[in-house]
């Protein structure tokens, strides 16, 4: 599903990932652990390839870093669900409309949007606010609105880049149990933290990273 | 389809101030290339009015009968540049000089002094400058003809104050298009950047380039659009009341017709499509 093969990407300042391995099967749950700045979301990015490797090769489902052309990189999108700490949600278009949005860009009908935005909505416990915008919503709201949106076109992989990052304890919480949840119904979770005490009880496998190299997983 | 159109009118509503900016820079400039247009069309019916007035006159020599001076103009009718001809004999012309002087030649002179002629209309259909001096000088060339009168000087004159209008026109049209243009790739620049976060987000879920670019191109052409409808009611409004004006003064009635309205239409089109593909493009790469 996920193969990265001794990738390495370095950024201008010389900070980056260096021969990188990993491998995230499918339907699974992996946390990718590590200090801010040790090389977290760059894999995320270089999985959606927003990034392409300096060295190596990176491998996500059908679709490789060497051989993908950039009209396809859409596509490899639209099986990736997306969540960020940043919620990322626009603020000029309500919950029902930012959570819509990926199901317009697949040319999904009218009616299928409406049955699908609003059982995803029901999914997070958001129903009631389906007509408020982003501003108007706690921050787990707009985190919850944010995997709502990650989800609703039923992707293989849902990278989750630090989705508790800006959440009170009991709200992550939450949070992390709205992951598993949807980890059980089989999409594979990738996610990114550095709370380990937030994550450590929950038994899925974990993948150190510390300066841009793989320390355990 | 229906959801990227949306999406176009929804931005121009959202930035009303950089949409109003557009708006107003392409009816401006479509206002002055409409009135460009107008004076286009109309100066074309003044400019026919005036090349129906070119006339060469063609004088045979003396010795020349009326059968001789028929052939030759069946000879000259095939001429490039000939639209029609009309043969004065010997005789009509004898006649249209008593009607003109009240004189009698022949009781005067004993005989008919006056050569048979030719009055040569020219084909002058089309923006195209006339140009008469290949024509004269195959009709100077040919034998038995006396003399070619016609108004050379009137006929330049005319014909390079005709070229010259058009080509500054023309001129301050083009220069005019490309300012509108670079206006709305720069609003569509704008609209671009106060959208960063949704442009990012949509590369994010795996929108196409074509899917992001394309409620731009809308907003690009709407704004050219609206310009374009306003620009075309001004004008017919200005063209209809001068109209009422100009009637009761000279028999001339100022036509701002179809072909006008579409021109402008089609130039709006144009310039909002370049203009903001132009914006989106380079922002996007």
């Amino acid at each position: 599903m996920i193969g990265f093969n001794n990738v390495t990407y370095i950024y201008p300042s010389g900070s980056g990932i260096f021969n990188v391995h990993l491998r995230i099967l499918p339907g699974e749950f992996a946390f990718l652990i590590g200090p801010s700045g040790a090389g977290k979301t760059t894999i995320i990015k270089l999985v959606y390839m927003d990034l392409f490797p300096d060295k190596g090769e990176v491998n996500v489902n059908r679709y490789s870093s060497d051989t993908i052309r950039n009209r396809k990189i859409p596509h490899l999108r639209r099986d990736i669900g997306m969540i960020s700490q940043n919620f990322n949600l626009l603020n000029d278009r309500n919950l029902y409309e930012n959570v819509a949005l990926p199901l317009h860009v697949i040319g999904s009908d009218k009616k299928e949007i409406r049955d699908r935005v609003m059982a995803m909505l029901i999914e997070v416990g958001l129903e009631d606010k389906a007509h408020e915008h982003p501003w108007e919503l706690s921050g787990g709201e707009q985190q919850r609105a944010c995997i709502a949106r990650g989800l609703i076109k039923d992707p293989d992989i849902l990278l989750a880049d630090e989705p508790t990052g800006n959440l009170d304890p009991s709200t992550a919480m939450q949070i992390m149990m709205l992951l598993e949840r949807i980890n059980r119904k089989g999409t594979a979770v990738l996610m990114t933290s550095h709370n380990y005490r937030l994550i450590k009880e929950l038994g899925h496998r974990f993948i150190e990273i510390k300066n841009g190299i793989i320390q355990t997983g | 389809m229906l959801y990227l159109f949306h999406e176009g009118v929804r931005s121009i509503w959202r930035h009303k101030l950089t949409a109003f900016t557009a708006i107003a820079s392409v009816f401006f400039s479509l206002l002055i290339i409409g009135i460009f247009i107008i004076a286009q069309q109309n100066s074309h019916q003044l400019i026919d009015y005036v090349r129906s007035e070119y006339r060469i006159e063609l004088f045979f020599e003396e010795h020349v009968t009326n059968e001789d001076a028929q052939m030759i103009a069946d000879q000259i009718k095939e001429f490039e540049g000939v639209q029609s001809i009309i043969l004065v004999s010997k005789e009509e012309a004898l006649r249209i000089y008593q009607d003109q002087f009240d004189e009698n030649l022949i009781d005067i002179l004993g005989y008919n002094p006056l050569p048979s002629s030719a009055i040569i209309n020219i084909d002058k259909s089309g923006n195209t400058e006339v140009d008469v001096t290949p024509l004269i000088t195959n009709l100077e060339s040919i034998p038995n003809v006396d003399e070619v009168v016609y108004e050379g000087t009137l006929i330049r004159r005319v014909e390079y104050f005709y070229k010259t209008t058009i080509k500054i026109i023309s001129y301050i049209g083009i220069g005019l298009l490309i300012v509108t243009m670079i206006v709305i790739s720069n609003t569509v620049k704008l609209s671009v950047y106060a959208k960063q976060d949704l442009i990012q987000n949509l590369k994010s879920i795996g929108a196409t380039k074509l899917f992001i670019k394309t409620p731009f191109i809308i907003e690009g052409i709407l704004e050219g659009l609206i310009g374009a409808i306003l620009a075309i009611i001004v004008l017919l409004v200005a063209t209809k009341s001068g109209n009422i004006y100009l009637t009761d003064l000279f028999s001339f009635k100022l036509v701002f017709n179809i072909s006008g309205i579409m021109w402008l239409l089609i130039i709006a089109i144009l310039i909002g499509f370049i203009g903001s593909y132009r914006g989106i493009r380079v922002l996007l790469k």
